[in-house]
């Protein structure tokens, strides 16, 4: 690039035919006060979700249940849990965000909050690693002890299918959290 | 000391700045409807913090570093495209303007070529391209001038690299 005339002229380019009006600031904050009523509702229903589900894992885990119900209530809701706590630690931060300190500042800040979502995923498909291997050597061992009802193998299958998409899927969304990291650490 | 704008004033320097805000909405984002999104939510973000400003640093540095912020948001929030998608939003956009004037070409080339920067080299050129000086871009970003110097050079290179292959 030739300095300085090309340079002027790249410039000019840039800043040429943005005459638009703004848009009404009314309706961006009748957009923004949506927004924020949206994510309250969603605070709130989670948080109820969460009381339910505790309520009904202490009901249900101190009766004595088929164990593989009971492991997977037990996975639901320690899983459920520590999300629910991470999940709104980062919506915490994200919220206290201070967008008027230099650039460098806040983004490290948002570099942080990319790393929480990185191990979010990460402690989710570890978790459920954990898990597919724990109820897989239960079956197991009660196959080879010849103990095995045919609906059980069946049940088995489909908590195997449905474990190792949601590992699949946690992968995934760990991979796209650490391109994003590359990209804004770029 | 705090700056008591009224609502008028703070929707006027909005307005003032608006323009602004669409490049820079463009500078990183290349989905349109995010893109809109985006400038959108830059403005709102610099007509709630204006009340806030102490006189710190110029009202112009004040707000280059909002929008700017507000960006980087947007990126961790809404950056779930990969390569391959950006190549075809932005074929196509190339597509719709094959019939328009030619300095709309010219401009989406430059935003497309902007937009392959990486994020460091992406903020210092689109702030000298809004005409702010080292010392300003220094200001908003903060870093120390010769930082600034070195990425701008490192970022015209980069962009020249990429236009000149737009252009072959």
């Amino acid at each position: 690039m030739k300095e300085p005339d090309e340079w002027s002229a790249l410039s000019k380019l840039w800043q040429t035919g943005d005459d638009k009006q703004a848009p009404p600031l009314a309706n961006l904050q009748a957009r923004q006060r949506r927004q924020s009523r949206i994510m309250l509702a969603n605070i709130i229903v989670e948080s109820l979700m969460m009381i339910v589900l505790g309520f009904f894992a202490v009901g249900f885990l101190s009766e004595n249940g088929d164990l593989y119900e009971q492991l997977w209530v037990g996975f639901v809701c320690g899983w459920a849990s520590v999300l629910f706590f991470l999940i709104n630690r980062s919506r915490w931060k994200s919220l206290r965000l201070i967008k008027t300190c230099a650039v460098s500042e806040s983004l490290s800040e948002q570099i942080d909050l990319v790393r929480h979502e990185i191990f979010r995923w990460r402690l989710s498909a570890v978790a459920t690693l954990i898990f597919l291997l724990v109820i897989s050597l239960l079956f197991i061992a009660s196959l080879v002890f010849g103990d095995q009802a045919l609906s059980a193998t069946g049940r088995m299958i489909l908590a195997w299918i449905v474990l190792v998409l949601a590992l699949v899927y946690f992968s995934w969304r760990k991979r796209a959290a650490m391109r994003m990291l590359e990209n804004i650490s770029a | 000391m705090v700056n008591e704008f009224h609502p008028g004033e703070r929707d006027d320097i909005v307005q003032r700045f608006w323009p602004m805000i669409v490049r820079a909405s463009r500078g990183y984002e290349s989905r349109p409807a995010l893109r809109e999104e985006l400038a959108q939510d830059m403005a709102l973000e610099i007509w709630r913090a204006l009340p806030r400003f102490r006189g710190q640093c110029t009202l112009k540095t004040y707000i280059y570093r909002i929008t700017h912020n507000v960006a980087i948001d947007h990126i961790r929030r809404h950056s779930r495209v990969n390569e391959s998608d950006f190549e075809e939003e932005t074929l196509d956009e190339r597509s719709d303007v094959e019939h328009a004037h030619l300095q709309a070409e010219q401009q989406q080339q430059l935003r497309d070529a902007i937009q392959r920067l990486p994020l460091s080299l992406r903020q210092v050129l689109l702030l000298k391209l809004e005409d702010l000086s080292n010392l300003e871009v220094a200001e908003v970003l903060g870093l120390s001038e010769s930082n600034v110097a070195v990425r701008l050079n490192r970022a015209k290179q980069k962009l020249s690299d990429l236009l000149a292959g737009v252009a072959k």
